[in-house]
C-alpha cells in the first residue's frame, strides 16, 4: 500500500519538475529613426497666396486678405530613448517684386493662426525669423489665413516673392 | 496506523480531483533559436493627423518562424495549447504597451496576446510527437515608452483535457 | 541645403528616396534621422501682391457734391482793389479746399476749366476768372491758375518713381479790382488730374 502511495506521488512530482525554459527568443532592437515631417500648402505643388488691392484702396491701410488659406502640418517624433526637439523657421527676406524693379517688403503680410501651435504674427523680413518649436513626439495642423498690410502706395504690377519655412531638428 | 491510513487516502482523492495543471512544451526543436530582429514606424506617412497611440506605434515582424513544439508526452490526448508571454519582458517597463500577434499556416490559431497573457492556439487530440507550424509574428509597440532593446521569450503550454 | 539633400539620399531608405525628389515640386519634406546628422526639411510658398494702376483726386470733399468758395466784398470795399479772400471750402478754418492726390500711375497733371464759356464768373461776362488768385500751401502739388478759356495745368511732383502721393490746401482771393454791378456770380471750375 505504502509503495503504491510512493508510485504515484512520484510520477506526480516527475511531471511538475518537466519545465522546459524557452529556446525561441525573440530580440527587438530599438530602431524606428527620429522623424520629422512638413507639408505647407499642396502636397505636390507650391501654394501661393494672392492679395489683390482694389484701384480705389491703394495704400489706404485697409488691409487685404489673402484668396486662400494654407494648412502647415509638421510632426516630430522619436523613441522614448532619444528624444528630439525641432524648431520652426522662416525666410522672408527677398521682397516681392514686380520685374520691373520696384519692391514690396514681405514684413507687409501678416497672418492669423487657426490653433495656437504656431501663433499670429508678421513676416519679419529677417532669414530665420523663428515661429515655433516642439519636441518629439508631437503631430501639428494650422491654418493660416494671411493679409496685406496695404499701408503704402506703391507701383502698379504684380509682385512676386516666396517665403521659406525651415523644419529642423539638431 | 489507521489514522495515517485515512490522511493518505484523502491526499489520493484530493490529486485525482485537481484540474489538470499547464504544463511547458518544448520549443528547443525549432531549427531558429535566436530571432533578432527591428522595430520600424508603424505608419511611414503620417502626413494625415493620426492619433497619438497610432502616430507612435512601431512594429516589428518576424516571419516564418518554423516552430516545433514537444509534444512527445502527450500523444493520444485531448488537450489545449497556449501561446504565452511572460509579464516580464526584459527592457520593456510599461507591459501594456507591447502587443504580439500572429498568424500561422493552419495547425495553430492565429491571435494575439499581451505580456502576462495567453491566448489558445489548438484543442483537440494530440496526434503526433512534434507538432510544427510557421508562425509570423508582428510586434507593436507604442515607442514613446521605448527604451531600450526588447527580450521576448515566448511560452508554449498544455493542458490535458482528458487523456 | 542641396549639398545636405544629397548627402541625406545616401543613407536613407528608399521611402525617404522618393520623397526627397519629389521635394523639387511638392511642398513636402519628409527627413529621417541618419546617425549624427542634423535633419532639416524646408518647403515654400510663394505671395503674390496685384497692386493696379490708379489715380485718387479729391478736391474738397469726397461725394457728389461740390464745394463751393464764396467772395464777398463788403458795399463799401466793391471794386477798392483790395483782394477778398474766398470763404467755404473743407481746409480748417474755412481757410480753402482740401486737396488729396494719390497715384501710381506716372506724373500726374492738373487741369483746371470752368463751364463760364469763356465768359468767366456769372452769365455777363462781368467777371473774368483773372480776377481769381489761386494759392497752393505745398509747391509739390500747385493748383493752375484760373483763365476764362481753362486748360491751365500744373505739375504734381512725383513722390518716388512713378508715385504721387501729396495733400494741399488750395485757397482762393478775389482780387475786386474793378466795381460790379450788384449780385451773385458763379462759376464751376473742373480739376482733372490726368496720368500719362
Amino acid at each position: 500500500m505504502l509503495l503504491l502511495i510512493f508510485a504515484v506521488l512520484a510520477g506526480w512530482m516527475a511531471d511538475t519538475v518537466n519545465n522546459p525554459a524557452a529556446a525561441i527568443v525573440v530580440n527587438i532592437d530599438n530602431d524606428a529613426p527620429a522623424e520629422i515631417f512638413i507639408q505647407v500648402g499642396k502636397r505636390r505643388s507650391i501654394s501661393r497666396v494672392r492679395f489683390r488691392v482694389d484701384a480705389d484702396d491703394v495704400g489706404s491701410g485697409n488691409p487685404v486678405n489673402g484668396n486662400r488659406s494654407i494648412d502647415i502640418q509638421l510632426f516630430i517624433r522619436a523613441p522614448a530613448a532619444n528624444p528630439l526637439t525641432g524648431f520652426l523657421t522662416v525666410d522672408s527676406s527677398t521682397p516681392l517684386n514686380n520685374g520691373s524693379g520696384a519692391t514690396i517688403p514681405v514684413s507687409e503680410i501678416s497672418w492669423t493662426s487657426s490653433s495656437p501651435d504656431i501663433p499670429s504674427g508678421s513676416f519679419a523680413g529677417t532669414s530665420s525669423q523663428q515661429l515655433a518649436s516642439f519636441t518629439s513626439s508631437v503631430e501639428v495642423s494650422d491654418r493660416h489665413t494671411f493679409s496685406y498690410k496695404n499701408r503704402n502706395v506703391y507701383d502698379a504690377g504684380t509682385y512676386n516673392g516666396q517665403v521659406t519655412y525651415t523644419w529642423f531638428a539638431p | 496506523m489507521v489514522r495515517t491510513l485515512g490522511r493518505l487516502l484523502l491526499l489520493l482523492v484530493c490529486l485525482q480531483a485537481l484540474p489538470s495543471q499547464a504544463q511547458r512544451l518544448s520549443d528547443a526543436l525549432s531549427p531558429q533559436q535566436q530571432i533578432n530582429i527591428k522595430f520600424d514606424w508603424k505608419h511611414q506617412t503620417a502626413g494625415d493627423e493620426l492619433d497619438p497611440k497610432e502616430f507612435n506605434a512601431v512594429v516589428a515582424h518576424a516571419r516564418n518562424v518554423d516552430t516545433r513544439l514537444d509534444t512527445s508526452d502527450f500523444v493520444d490526448t485531448q488537450a489545449r495549447i497556449f501561446l504565452e508571454l511572460p509579464v516580464q519582458v526584459r527592457g520593456l517597463n510599461n507591459p501594456q504597451r507591447l502587443s504580439v500577434s500572429w498568424t500561422t499556416n493552419g495547425l495553430f490559431q492565429n491571435g494575439e496576446v499581451t505580456p502576462g497573457n495567453r491566448r489558445l492556439i489548438f484543442e483537440g487530440r494530440i496526434t503526433e510527437p512534434v507538432m510544427r507550424d510557421i508562425f509570423n509574428f508582428t510586434f507593436e509597440m507604442d515607442a514613446r515608452f521605448l527604451s531600450e532593446m526588447l527580450r521576448l521569450e515566448p511560452i508554449y503550454e498544455i493542458e490535458i483535457i482528458s487523456p | 541645403m542641396n549639398t545636405y539633400i544629397k548627402q541625406l539620399v545616401a543613407v536613407a531608405s528608399l521611402y525617404i528616396c522618393s520623397s526627397i525628389s519629389y521635394s523639387v515640386q511638392a511642398e513636402t519634406s519628409s527627413v529621417t534621422d541618419g546617425p549624427g546628422d542634423n535633419m532639416t526639411s524646408s518647403v515654400r510658398l510663394k505671395l503674390r501682391v496685384i497692386i493696379p494702376r490708379f489715380l485718387q483726386f479729391q478736391v474738397g470733399n469726397a461725394g457728389a457734391s461740390v464745394d463751393t468758395i464764396s467772395f464777398q466784398p463788403t458795399a463799401d470795399t466793391v471794386g477798392n482793389g483790395v483782394a477778398v479772400p474766398g470763404t467755404g471750402g473743407n481746409a480748417s478754418g474755412g481757410s480753402g479746399t482740401s486737396v488729396v492726390l494719390r497715384s501710381n500711375a506716372g506724373q500726374i497733371a492738373i487741369v483746371a476749366d470752368n463751364d463760364g464759356g469763356g465768359g468767366g464768373l456769372g452769365s455777363s461776362g462781368a467777371i473774368s476768372l483773372s480776377e481769381i488768385t489761386a494759392h497752393s500751401d505745398s509747391s509739390d502739388l500747385q493748383t493752375p491758375q484760373l483763365s476764362d478759356g481753362g486748360a491751365t495745368t500744373t505739375t504734381a511732383t512725383l513722390t518716388d518713381g512713378d508715385i504721387t502721393d501729396r495733400r494741399a490746401t488750395w485757397s482762393y482771393a478775389y482780387k475786386n479790382s474793378h466795381p460790379v454791378e450788384p449780385g451773385s456770380y458763379d462759376v464751376e471750375i473742373v480739376y482733372t488730374a490726368v496720368s500719362p
